[in-house]
């Protein structure tokens, strides 16, 4: 197993404090009005292949904010091979923006070419262990930087799973020198679609491995929870970013919105909320 | 522990297939699978939404049956790009080679799906800082014949033999009322980064056909005579304030 490339080398974690995800439906009002965020994220597929208003729009806003890479397309879970092609667009979006966190999810989106465009769930297995941390391995060398893995959220499981999810995405960031992007809104929603305790996962999780972490809304459907981002981050996921913020120490906190996207102060006024509960928490852990 | 007999890619290309089907129930060692349609709802609600954002005129031709249509030529079609939005190209491959429809209510509809990818495609291009008029007007006559108009990427001319000004706003239409029609569009992304068209005159096309083909300003404008002045003026306005000229080069004495 490949240990300790000279990316892997660098553990720590840029500290850029609290962002939002940057959509279509804001780009002019932070373009006129450059609100005091810290950082902003964007889905890379959004922004890669295109020379238009997509593109020039991070051309001109990252003068004034780092700006962060976080991909849907990855199909990191797949049996597929790596997507070179995929791979040398991602790059070239690097190149130009510069982020200082480029991120994607645990989970595969498609196989024998064909795509989903959807996060969909892996058995949490040994096998698949190794085979995730072969691939990324070859995506950390391709863009010769580490990435983080978020945990997405899942409807479904295997029965043939033989670990927790903290268990398996924490063997994956330490064997492949990846860092876990943490959404405590999925850690949530699947601690009630397969009945764990979400503190649990937080506190089995290596503080070295949290890189960043993303905040956001669900819907309750008949038995089970629906990310959705579409709405405010509930009381209980705040609950976990409580946990979260005592255990880690200030690490990058996005809040994301995907549907019914509401005016920015919304998104604004719960990035502030996150600021304030980090600041009391480290206060409380201070005292 | 109940393993299924399946590697990990075939119990991947398992759950993909019946992501189309909507269930789950087949897939083994599944667990919650009377939840696998929240996966295939999505599956099919991201493609739909993609097709009807792009396809503008064909999803008025088509009216609520664009979303049936979704499904047979994403069935037919599977997306394979890493990029949602490329699933345009696999449903102007399902138009072209499988839609069973009359030959000329199908060549119309081919026209319009591939007129709405071409202003999707449009849109993804660069635009330039443009000139503004003051800089063309600032040319001597004496060297029109050797000054070139730079135009932006972003700006096409294309002949359409519909007649889109008809129905292009209407949310429905009778598929029986599309005239034909001999037009000549110009597709042009301006300052603010939206993507419009327009038809263009007889002369005032032969004009920017000449200009974005590379000829001088001379050689295009002396391509017409029947155009007045006042017209020419017009159109050079016109063209201005959309942003679509990037620069001025000079070329060496013909």
């Amino acid at each position: 197993m490949k240990e300790n490339t000279a990316y892997t080398l660098q553990s720590n974690w840029p500290k850029i404090g609290h962002g939002i995800g940057l959509r279509s439906d804001h780009w002019t009002v932070i373009q006129e009005t450059r609100p005091a965020i810290d950082w902003l994220e964007v889905v890379s597929e959004n922004h890669m292949d295109t020379e238009g208003r997509a593109l020039t729009i991070l051309e001109d806003l990252r003068r004034d904010y780092p700006i962060c890479c976080h991909g849907v397309s990855m199909n990191i879970g797949s049996t597929d091979p790596v997507n070179k092609d995929y791979l040398k667009e991602l790059k070239k979006l690097i190149h130009r923006i510069e982020p200082p966190i480029v991120s994607d999810h645990l989970c595969w989106t498609g196989v024998d070419g064909a795509n989903s465009h959807d996060l969909l769930p892996l058995p949490q297995t040994k096998e698949v262990i190794d085979h995730v941390v072969n691939k990324v391995h070859q995506v950390q060398d391709f863009l010769q930087r580490r990435i983080l893995l978020e945990n997405a959220s899942t409807y479904v499981a295997f029965e043939h799973s033989t670990l927790p999810e903290w268990e398996f995405i924490s063997e994956i960031a330490k064997r492949s020198g990846c860092g876990i992007l943490l959404d405590l809104n999925n850690v949530y929603v699947n601690s009630f679609n397969h009945k764990f305790d979400p503190k649990q996962y937080i506190q089995f999780l290596d503080p070295e491995c949290v890189g960043q972490y993303h905040l956001a809304g669900h819907i309750e459907k008949e038995d089970f929870l629906f990310d959705t981002h579409s709405r405010e981050v509930k009381e209980e996921v705040w609950d976990l970013y409580r946990l979260a913020c005592r255990r880690f120490d200030h690490v990058p906190t996005l809040i994301e919105w995907d549907a019914d996207i509401p005016p920015l102060e919304k998104l604004l006024d719960e990035s502030q909320k996150a600021k304030e509960i980090e600041h009391e928490q480290a206060q409380l852990v201070l005292a | 522990m109940n393993k299924p007999n399946l590697s990990l890619r075939e119990l991947q290309s398992l759950f993909l297939h019946h992501l189309q089907q909507g269930s789950g129930d087949d897939i083994p060692s599944l667990r919650h699978a009377h939840r696998f349609f929240a996966y295939g709802n999505g599956y099919w609600i991201r493609f739909e939404d993609i097709i009807e954002s792009v396809f503008h005129l064909t999803k008025i031709v088509f009216s609520q049956n664009i979303v049936d249509l979704t499904r047979q030529a994403l069935t037919r079609h599977p997306s394979t790009h890493y990029s949602v939005d490329q699933i345009g190209l696999n449903f102007l491959a399902y138009l072209e080679n499988d839609l069973d429809w009359k030959k000329e209510k199908k060549q119309m509809i081919l026209d319009l799906a591939r007129f709405d990818w071409m202003m999707n495609e449009m849109y993804q291009e660069p635009f330039s800082s443009p000139i503004d008029l003051q800089q063309m007007t600032t040319i001597p006559p004496s060297d029109w014949d050797r000054a070139i108009l730079r135009l932006q990427p972003c700006c096409k001319i294309v002949p359409f033999s519909w007649n889109l000004f008809d129905f292009h706003r209407k949310e429905t239409y009778d598929l029986e009322k599309i005239k034909e029609a001999s037009l000549d569009l110009l597709i042009y992304k301006d300052r603010s980064q939206g993507v419009f068209f327009e038809s263009l005159e007889p002369n005032e096309k032969v004009i920017l056909q000449a200009l974005k083909n590379g000829e001088s300003l001379g050689s295009a404008l002396s391509n017409t005579t029947q155009a007045t002045q006042e017209e020419i003026q017009g159109w050079f306005s016109k063209w201005f304030d959309y942003g679509l000229f990037v620069g001025i080069d000079f070329h060496r004495e013909v």
